[in-house]
């Protein structure tokens, strides 16, 4: 589930910078691309199971380049009148944010199946 | 002696520890629905209770008193069971499919709260025979664990009312 939140700010993150002409790093903002990966669980044993968690590989720019715009009026014009505008497209994110939503929720219910079953493990012999 | 000593409890411990582990595998899968080239994973319940039902028949006799107990290797048949069956369902050849692990999920429930019902039917029994059959409402559960018995040896083990 943080993995799934880590998605969730990422995006919200893309979407909020889908104007910023300028960053730290100079040029326009990069869109962020998170990268999930699964890694075992280890018992007390380090033996290492068949079950597997999830976790953030690592959080990447998205390679392709800038939106260029015809502004010459913009600050961060270049010489020829073109603005760099972050490649993020507020459509595709906003799927990616449905669904990274979605993921959450159904770990929400997987994690309550989970909770129920060793709740009701627990009524044994009640 | 044959209710306190027969190799029900055993059974469904085995049953309710497969059942368990089973869920922990969905869970995962279901974690890693968004996980690229993830494949999913679960175990072969059926596969996993009948070699469990062959191996508590094969006893190893001890010769001596040090020897190891074997009753803690017989049934290590988790790995054995494990299969990993899926399609890839998108372009970054995740192959989990999340209704059909939330539809395995909620079957898997089910099951293991049958057979936590069982284990309680099965205490309520041996309850009955220590108060020596006093309560009426004693009976009303041993009929009943009767009863659910048979529902259960279906699809999970194969157990005959006594």
């Amino acid at each position: 589930m943080s993995a799934q939140r880590t998605r969730l700010n990422t995006i919200a993150s893309n979407i909020a910078n889908a104007q910023t002409t300028r960053t730290a790093e100079g040029g326009p903002y990069k869109r962020q691309v998170v990268v999930l990966e699964s890694h075992p669980f280890q018992d007390h044993l380090k033996h290492v199971g068949p079950v597997t968690g999830v976790r953030v590989a690592g959080i990447y720019d998205d390679p392709s380049g800038p939106i260029w715009r015809y502004e010459p009026d913009h600050p961060d014009a270049n010489e020829d009148g073109y603005v760099a505008y972050p490649n993020v497209n507020v459509a595709k994110e906003m799927a990616d944010l449905i669904q990274a939503s979605r993921s959450y929720e159904a770990n929400i219910s997987s994690f309550n199946v989970l909770k129920d079953m060793a709740t009701a493990a627990l009524e044994i012999g009640r | 002696m044959k209710i306190l000593f027969d190799n029900v409890f055993g059974s469904l411990q085995k049953a309710i520890d497969t059942r368990f582990k089973r869920a922990q595998l969905i869970v995962s899968n279901i974690a890693n629905a968004d996980t690229p080239h993830y494949k999913p994973v679960d175990i072969d319940f059926e596969k996993v209770m009948s070699e469990f039902a062959q191996n508590s028949n094969k006893n190893i006799t001890k010769t001596h008193y040090n020897h190891m107990d074997t009753s803690e290797f017989k049934s290590n048949s988790e790995a054995a069971g494990l299969r990993s069956d899926g399609v890839v369902m998108g372009l970054d050849g995740n192959q989990v499919d999340v209704e059909k692990e939330m539809v395995k999920l909620a079957d898997n429930f089910s099951h293991y709260k049958a057979l936590l019902q069982l284990t309680n039917k099965k205490l309520a029994q041996l309850r009955y025979s220590i108060n020596e059959g006093r309560t009426h409402e004693n009976l009303d559960g041993w009929f009943s664990s009767c009863f659910i018995r048979i529902e259960c040896s279906k699809d999970t083990f194969k157990y005959h009312c006594q």
